[in-house]
């Protein structure tokens, strides 16, 4: 395997459509929940914890970049293959993808339960787990290009969500949020810890990178695509903090549909029910995005046929789910992906980039990681 | 878009169309609730019976044409409020589903028990909305509902009609299950409800009913909420009557039961602000200050209101009297214990703890708190005449 990726110039997507790939599979299921889980440790003061979690979105997606800006064109396997070797390399990209699949399984069911509480409770949950992966297998098949215009059409018909939240603002009690600070630094920080399930989701730009066509305005588009995440997320806490008396936020699973119950009009009383089946819009690039990283992996790992690799993938995603059945399940299920998550976005992209300013320093460099900025 | 012609789809074009033409057929397989067959609850009234079980009573429409009665009531004794649902269904023929349920109400004795678990699973439950109106009655509720009204029509909806634009109108404070259960679970607020009584044909709100935990403690006429909501909150529209001594209008007013000592002033439009300080943390003493702004609507005596000494005289009379008026309604919650105005929140903004506040510690801490009121009126307009 080379290290470096070449893809065919008619393959590849613009800096701003990477952002939006960025923004699109970090907003997912998590958002439907997260204010609780930071709110138990963080109080009132949880939005705080919102924002420093944000900033280090930010430096952590600034040293994914840097990382992959040391090559023209490679991605977290090939780093991984010069920078441990052919076997131990293999072996953390194949980690890497497993996560990326547990991911996808993760979300999927998220949705799935939320769906079978909120709408169906009859619902069997092979049916809407079929129907997605089957919409994302269909997607993933047609290539970056067409998953990134998918991605691009979901942002533009799901983002005015986010504006019904004035409605509950209505019934806002302002003195929820003060006094400003209450919490002490070892709770935010755990605040902080219990947003990174909400939060990952950047890690894919370790696979979309070689994909990209401006590579040298990556950085603005990803930030642009971490920072719309992150003004989100604050504005959805700071309305539920205002909404929710503290004691009843910990006990709402889905406070963000809490929220958006308030929400109705003349014709159309129970908006939740809306909001949630165009969730599915939402849902389905996490799970588009999170399958493609990890075929990819497997794909540039092993040199197995993508199409194939599909068909062996899809059916362990279904069948796994499948054995996913109490709210308990869901909950530890979350607790150890957002753990697992929390260390191979937010921990492992410093010690990569470590390693490979490392290697590259030492000499240890072949010829083709030559510098980046050269435009291809 | 449609590349199924490749090479390499394993399963080609005319599995993938199999495919597509399952998951479409498979979207008709959700539960289907037809119109015709289901009973819309709008109302449900709970009740404690003599050996402390629940009694509900629920209210849908008819939809029958043959039918005389535009509406169906049907009751029910039972432990838990679902089981009750299921037996009520038993009594149908449509299923009873709840999900337009708008009012809830609780009789005079079930509301004194405690209704924590009734509400929590009303909220518990997906299929309602978080917008229901919670309210007590006075009496049975069962009484109330199958009473034979002659102009109200469909009770369910005609008790949600009247709460909601009262609530709007800013007569009542604002009732809903979420502010109920935001209350119940904080520990610096108490929760409030309308308080409804029935008189002979009618249905009346009587004023607003005050909670403490999940039970029902006392009422309080609609003035004292008015007031309630004054010191705390904000007003839109709002209106307000005061008597005011006829003294401070130098005269006499007559009115056809003879010589009155006092005047009636209305305002309406109440346009209201107000800001609470904590001003001492042990015992708390708090300083409120309320900036309003009304509209003279209604006076009992003809006086001319050019002068603007005169109008000065009645903005400070309206303001003693709100401020009279601020004092003993909370006298009256601190001797029952009761703190629907939240001023455990504002105790809590202001102060850091490294714990939390328990309700009782707050209780405690309200029983001892000074108030001290301070109200700036304007008369911005007075009609369109002088």
């Amino acid at each position: 395997m080379k290290v470096n990726d070449e893809v065919k110039a008619g393959n590849t997507i613009s800096s701003l459509h990477t952002g939006f790939i960025v923004l699109s599979t970090q907003v997912g299921v998590g958002i439907l929940g997260y204010q609780r889980v930071v709110a138990k440790e963080a109080g009132h003061d949880a939005w705080i914890s919102v924002l420093m979690a944000g900033i280090v979105t930010h430096v952590t997606v600034w040293v994914i970049l840097k990382t992959l800006k040391r090559y023209p064109s490679a991605d977290l396997y090939g780093i991984h293959q010069e920078v441990y070797g052919k076997h131990l390399g293999a072996f953390l990209s194949l980690f890497y993808t497993l996560y990326f699949f547990l991911s996808a399984t993760v979300i999927l069911r998220g949705y799935v339960e939320v769906v079978q509480t909120w709408v169906f409770p009859n619902l069997a949950t092979w049916v809407l787990t079929a129907i997605i992966l089957f919409l994302a297998w269909y997607t993933i098949l047609g290539g970056i290009r067409v998953i990134a215009g998918y991605i691009f059409f979901s942002v533009s018909v799901a983002i005015w969500l986010i504006g019904d939240l004035f409605f509950p603002l209505r019934f806002a009690e302002w003195d929820y949020l003060r006094p400003v600070l209450e919490a002490n630094i070892g709770q935010l920080l755990k605040g902080m810890i219990g947003m990174s399930l909400s939060t990952i989701g950047f890690e894919v730009l370790y696979a979309v990178y070689p994909f990209v066509q401006d590579k040298e305005r990556l950085n603005r588009g990803a930030q642009f695509g971490v920072l719309t995440t992150n003004l989100i997320y604050l504005f959805v806490m700071i309305v539920s903090l205002v909404f929710f008396s503290q004691g009843q936020l910990m006990r709402t699973i889905w406070p963000t549909l809490n929220l958006k119950k308030m929400v109705y009009f003349p014709i159309l009383e129970r908006f939740e029910l809306v909001a949630i089946s165009i969730w599915m819009i939402i849902i389905l690039p996490n799970v588009i995005m999170y399958i493609w990283s990890g075929v990819r992996g497997l794909k540039r790992t092993f040199g197995w046929n993508m199409r194939n690799i599909l068909y062996g993938i899809l059916p362990i995603i279904f069948i796994s789910s499948l054995f996913l059945v109490t709210r308990e399940e869901m909950n530890t299920l979350n607790d150890i992906y957002g753990q697992i998550g929390m260390y191979l976005a937010y921990a492992y992209p410093y010690v990569l980039y470590l390693l490979v300013a490392w290697r590259q320093g030492t000499g240890g460099a072949k010829e083709e990681s030559a510098d980046v900025s050269v435009p291809k | 878009m449609y590349r199924c012609q490749n090479k390499g789809w394993l399963i080609g074009k005319r599995g993938f169309t199999l495919l597509l033409v399952l998951i479409f057929s498979v979207t008709g397989c959700a539960n289907r609730q037809i119109f015709d067959e289901t009973g819309l609850v709008t109302l449900v009234g709970y009740d404690l019976t003599k050996d402390r079980q629940i009694r509900a009573t629920i209210v849908m429409p008819s939809i029958n044409p043959e039918a005389k009665e535009k509406m169906q009531i049907m009751s029910d004794v039972g432990e838990t409020s679902k089981g009750i649902r299921d037996k009520t269904n038993l009594q149908s023929d449509k299923r009873v589903l709840a999900g337009q349920l708008r009012v809830a109400l609780y009789g005079n004795d079930m509301a004194k028990a405690g209704i924590g678990s009734l509400i929590d699973t009303l909220y518990r439950d997906p299929s309602l909305s978080s917008r229901i109106f919670l309210c007590v009655y006075e009496g049975e509720t069962y009484e109330l509902l199958t009473y034979p009204y002659k102009s109200q029509g469909n009770i369910g909806t005609y008790m949600y009609r009247m709460i909601d634009q009262n609530i709007r109108g800013e007569k009542i404070p604002s009732s809903t299950i979420h502010e109920f259960i935001r209350a119940y679970y904080d520990e610096g607020i108490d929760s409030q409800m309308p308080y409804v009584s029935r008189k002979g044909d009618e249905i009346v709100i009587k004023g607003v009913a005050l909670f403490k935990g999940d039970k029902y403690i006392d009422w309080i006429s609609p003035n004292e909420a008015f007031i309630l909501k004054l010191i705390r909150g904000k007003y839109k529209t709002g209106s307000y009557e005061i008597s005011v001594p006829a003294k401070t209008f130098n005269m006499t007013p007559n009115s056809p039961a003879g010589e009155k000592e006092e005047v009636q002033l209305v305002f309406d439009t109440i346009n209201s602000e107000s800001k609470v300080q904590l001003e001492q943390v042990d015992p708390p003493k708090y300083k409120v200050n309320i900036h309003l702004k009304a509209r003279i609507l209604e006076l009992t005596v003809p006086i001319k209101l050019d002068n603007p000494r005169l109008m000065r005289k009645m903005e400070e009379a309206l303001e003693k009297e709100l401020e009279r008026q601020a004092r003993i309604v909370m006298k009256k919650l601190q001797d029952l214990e009761v703190d629907p105005t939240g001023f455990g929140i504002v105790y809590k903004a202001n102060v850091r703890r490294k714990e939390k506040m328990a309700m009782d510690e707050w209780r405690e801490k309200y029983k001892k708190a000074r108030f001290e009121f301070q109200v700036k009126a304007t008369v911005t307009r007075n009609g369109v005449m002088d």
